[in-house]
């Protein structure tokens, strides 16, 4: 047997279900997101209401799967973003070295010094909050690691002998770094996404969850949770809905993480 | 000795980068951050009254060397929310926060290294599969999933503890101790999950190592071995990475501190970041980077005391 | 392997007169497993060792000298393992043995020291603890004797300052010195059997030739016997009493020293002695065999040798060498002798 593809799969199929939740909520909700309904409150979950509704009468369901759709978002943005200026990062002090590695590295080492929780903190205190700002904020937070991966790749592949032997033929630098060093750090650059898109899951329910994330009326999995906190004796289904999806997104992307370094990096 | 020099140098240098990140980050914001605070509608003089609180009429550099200087001599400035010192805020919460911290550190080591070194012990069986099941499940739940789930099952069903009742040390230990254990188990939960796949990875390196066949050779049984010879070094090589997790144990004390109402660092530190209090979250951050950053220091240092080869090395 | 008879007979002139070996290897078969298939790496080899002795075992790298010795000792690693045969010590098989029944005998009747003693030695304690340990895992003797005990060993194996060393931990010592603590450790127990192998490969010459001593002093003062695995014809000249030539996970042939490098009857032994360096062949070229050891992935012939043999004809293709006798305690298996 292939060696992480149990892992893979089983990655797959969790995230692929909370995906599809996401892309439901495009379409459709049962009920209105925003739609309060006191005659329904904290109602246990019911063919009604799948995960029941919380202290203000609104479904559980609608407002859990709206909320995977704001939360992956901010996800998918945060590691995109960080993955494309940390291979840029990653790529020239690699590559150039000399001062502006020393550079470039000093100043990441001293960003991740913080706790990335602080830095986030730093940046929410100094702008707006909502959802660009913690989409900024989680980038900056990710950009360390992301450039170290980068870098050390970049050195490790820079002087290789397919490297030299393009560089014989005549190819630029800028064609070599991107043609022929860039791709080969794609396997372990993968499985950082995969597990940077989990952090940056749990980074932005836990910033929801502070109230500095997602702003409120959107719906947010760490925004609910807070919401859900002091109704949890009488209607712990408001906390279970969000909090089980969010460890089920977690679990999926760490079990595809699991497998593709399994896979393809020993 | 050298080593320690060339290391006490980076410490310094690394603490004067943070002091300009930390300082710049709350300076380069486009717009006057008197306004930011006190929002569109403030009149002008109660704006400028607040700028020149804040110093932020002088120029940038006088306004570094101003917080730099007080910081070193403990003067923490003022803020602005609570108006009064930061470092009065700060007594405290400073020793709730740290008792916190070692409570969880505690637990992570007591539960995560026999953890690991029993996992390594049933490599290839049933019991394996299932410690990676639950290590994966812990690495997976947020913080203040778990802490509000501990609040529920744990205060509200059984009784543990009282939920948001804080006792505080002073009025009684053990009180507190009760009180601060589930938070403490909240953010150890993930750190425990992975020690343990640090520490089985260590000792199955370990156990491949050629003293262990000597050991063998020599007659000794496997579990003389495992916790005569391998432990000991499995642990020398996964201090950096407890090293590393007080900084995560202490992102988690913030949330933590949050759900369980705890009045610790980390709740003033948010409720400065909802306040807007800038000299307050200003000062709070730089003072936890440099926590952070010195503890990794003694934990470098710490390496070299108990393994005997960089011991020497240095000499 | 038909006739193992005649292997039984063959002692050394030293103790052709002893009754029964110290050990006797039967039919030992050892299987590895590679990417999910079982290959044979060694293959049905019969062997004695007797009481006292020190006999060599040579063989190019590969060829199933360390695996055979580490399965004597019960420390195969884990993907290779005894497919069948015997290992008889005293009656007792231990190629079934259990793991206490091993870790009895380990460190007080057997011993073995290795190739690369640094990584042989746990870096995090100090010597003397690791020395003592070899005592007190089989009780020998009260913990309060066992630092004097320990630095009598050490001094025993010509360490100078042994308390000094016994405070010392294992990257602080030089290679030789660490050889000597290896070999103090393994015989602190005072065993009936230690294995060396390749003891000498890793140091330099000059201490080579010390260690060599040393080994031979134990030998002679507590009746050691050791089984020495070496690649060196040069260095098994200069210690055993009688050498096992090994090719391809199989005896090929068994003589005393002299014999073999005076006389030697295989072909593969005589490749060996003709690579030997030598001062009379300065400036020529020296001689190798050619080809390579068949991996154990590779089909072997039934004389394993078969592909490299400048004899070779088509029997040895089609039928396994037979046993022959050449008297004075020589044995080959070839079909030209």
């Amino acid at each position: 047997m292939k060696k992480g593809l149990t892992e893979i799969r089983i990655g797959c199929i969790l995230t692929g279900f909370i995906i599809f939740l996401a892309l439901l909520s495009l379409v459709y909700t049962p009920y209105d997101i925003n739609q309060m309904d006191t005659s329904v409150r904290m109602q246990a979950p019911s063919l009604a209401h799948l995960f029941g509704t919380d202290n203000m009468g609104r479904d559980v369901f609608s407002r859990a799967i709206t909320g995977a759709r704001f939360t992956l978002m901010v996800a998918i943005c945060t590691v995109a973003g960080c993955t494309a200026i940390s291979s840029v990062l990653g790529l020239v002090s690699g590559y150039v070295g000399g001062i502006v590695d020393e550079i470039i590295m000093r100043v990441i080492d001293a960003i991740n010094s913080f706790p990335g929780i602080l830095i986030a903190l730093i940046i929410v205190t100094v702008m707006e909050h909502g959802r660009y700002t913690i989409i900024i904020a989680l980038c900056i937070m990710f950009i360390p690691s992301f450039t170290r991966i980068v870098r050390t790749g970049t050195l490790q592949y820079k002087d290789a002998i397919f490297v030299k032997s393009n560089r014989i033929f005549g190819d630029s630098e800028l064609r070599l770094a991107l043609v022929h060093v860039f791709p080969n750090i794609f396997p372990i650059l993968l499985s950082s996404v995969i597990v940077g898109l989990s952090n940056a899951i749990l980074a932005e329910a836990s910033m929801s969850y502070l109230g500095l994330g997602i702003q409120p009326p959107a719906p947010s999995w760490g925004r609910m949770l807070y919401e859900a906190q002091n109704i949890i004796f009488t209607a712990p289904w408001c906390a279970l809905a969000p909090g089980l999806m969010i460890v089920i997104t977690i679990v999926g992307f760490n079990c595809i993480g699991e497998g593709v370094r399994k896979r393809w990096l020993t | 000795m050298r080593y320690i020099i060339k290391k006490i140098i980076i410490l310094i240098l690394t603490m004067l980068l943070i002091s300009l990140f930390t300082f710049f980050a709350f300076h380069i914001i486009p717009g006057d951050p008197a306004r930011l605070i006190l929002g569109t509608e403030a009149s002008e003089e109660k704006v400028a009254l607040l700028r020149s609180q804040l110093g932020t009429d002088l120029p940038l550099s006088t306004q570094y060397t101003r917080w730099i200087g007080g910081f070193v001599r403990g003067n923490f400035g003022n803020s602005i929310r609570y108006s009064m010192p930061v470092s009065d805020l700060m007594k405290g919460r400073i020793e709730v926060t740290v008792l916190l911290g070692l409570m969880v550190i505690v637990l992570v080591l007591a539960i995560g290294i026999p953890m690991g070194v029993f996992a390594a012990g049933k490599k290839n069986t049933i019991i394996e599969q299932i410690i990676n099941f639950f290590t994966m499940l812990g690495i997976s739940f947020p913080g203040f999933f778990l802490s509000i789930l501990f609040i529920w099952i744990f205060g509200l069903i059984l009784h543990l503890f009282t939920p948001g009742r804080y006792v505080s040390y002073e009025n009684s230990w053990p009180e507190f101790w009760r009180f601060m254990f589930f938070p403490a188990l909240a953010i150890a939960v993930p750190e425990i999950a992975i020690l343990t796949k640090y520490v089985r990875t260590a000792v199955l390196d370990e156990l491949s190592e050629d003293y262990v066949r000597t050991a063998h050779g020599k007659g000794i049984s496997f579990y003389a071995i495992l916790y005569g010879h391998v432990l000991k070094n499995a642990i020398v090589a996964i201090i950096p990475l407890i090293g590393m997790m007080i900084g995560s144990i202490f992102s988690g004390s913030i949330i933590v501190e949050q759900v369980f109402a705890i009045p610790g660092i980390g709740r003033l530190l948010i409720s400065s970041v909802t306040g807007r209090d800038f000299p307050l979250t200003q000062t709070l951050v730089m003072y936890v980077a440099l926590v952070i950053v010195v503890t990794n220091f003694i934990v470098d240092i710490l390496i070299q005391v108990i393994d005997p080869r960089i011991r020497l090395q240095g000499k | 392997m038909t006739d193992t008879g005649a292997v039984r007979s063959a002692g050394t002139d030293k103790t052709a007169d002893t009754a029964r070996p110290l050990l006797e290897i039967r039919n030992l078969t050892i299987g590895i497993h590679e990417g999910g298939a079982v290959y044979t790496a060694v293959d049905g080899i019969d062997y004695d060792v007797h009481e006292g002795e020190i006999l060599g075992v040579v063989g190019e790298s590969g060829c199933g000298k360390t695996v055979t010795n580490l399965a004597i000792m019960g420390l195969l690693p884990e993907v290779l393992f005894i497919q069948g045969g015997q290992i008889l010590y005293n009656g007792q098989d231990l190629a079934g043995a259990d793991e206490e029944t091993r870790r009895k005998i380990n460190g007080d009747e057997f011993s073995m020291i290795y190739q690369e003693p640094l990584t042989s030695l746990n870096p995090l304690i100090k010597i003397g603890k690791q020395v003592g340990e070899t005592l007190s895992a089989h009780d020998k003797c009260p913990a309060s004797e066992i630092e004097g005990r320990v630095i009598q060993a050490l001094a025993d194996a010509d360490l100078a300052e042994p308390e000094k060393i016994a405070d010392m931990y294992p990257h602080q010592l030089s290679g030789g010195m660490r050889q000597r603590v290896m070999i103090a450790m393994a015989t602190i127990c005072r065993p009936k059997l230690l294995i060396a192998d390749e003891p000498t490969t890793a140091l330099d010459v000059t201490v080579q030739a010390q260690v060599l001593r040393l080994l031979k002093k134990i030998n002679r003062k507590y009746g050691t016997a050791i089984i020495f695995i070496s690649h060196d014809l040069a260095v098994i000249n200069q210690i055993c009493d009688r050498v096992i030539v090994m090719y391809a996970g199989k005896i090929v042939e068994t003589a005393p020293t002299r014999t073999i490098l005076t006389n030697p009857a295989h072909e593969y032994t005589k490749g060996l002695i003709r690579s030997i360096p030598t001062m009379e062949r300065k400036g020529a070229d020296l001689p190798c065999i050619p080809g390579h050891v068949p991996s154990t992935e590779e089909k072997r012939e039934p004389c394993p040798f078969a592909d490299r043999c400048p004899v070779a004809d088509r029997i040895c293709h089609e039928q396994e060498p037979p046993l022959k006798d050449l008297g004075d305690a020589h044995t080959a298996f070839c079909h030209y002798l």
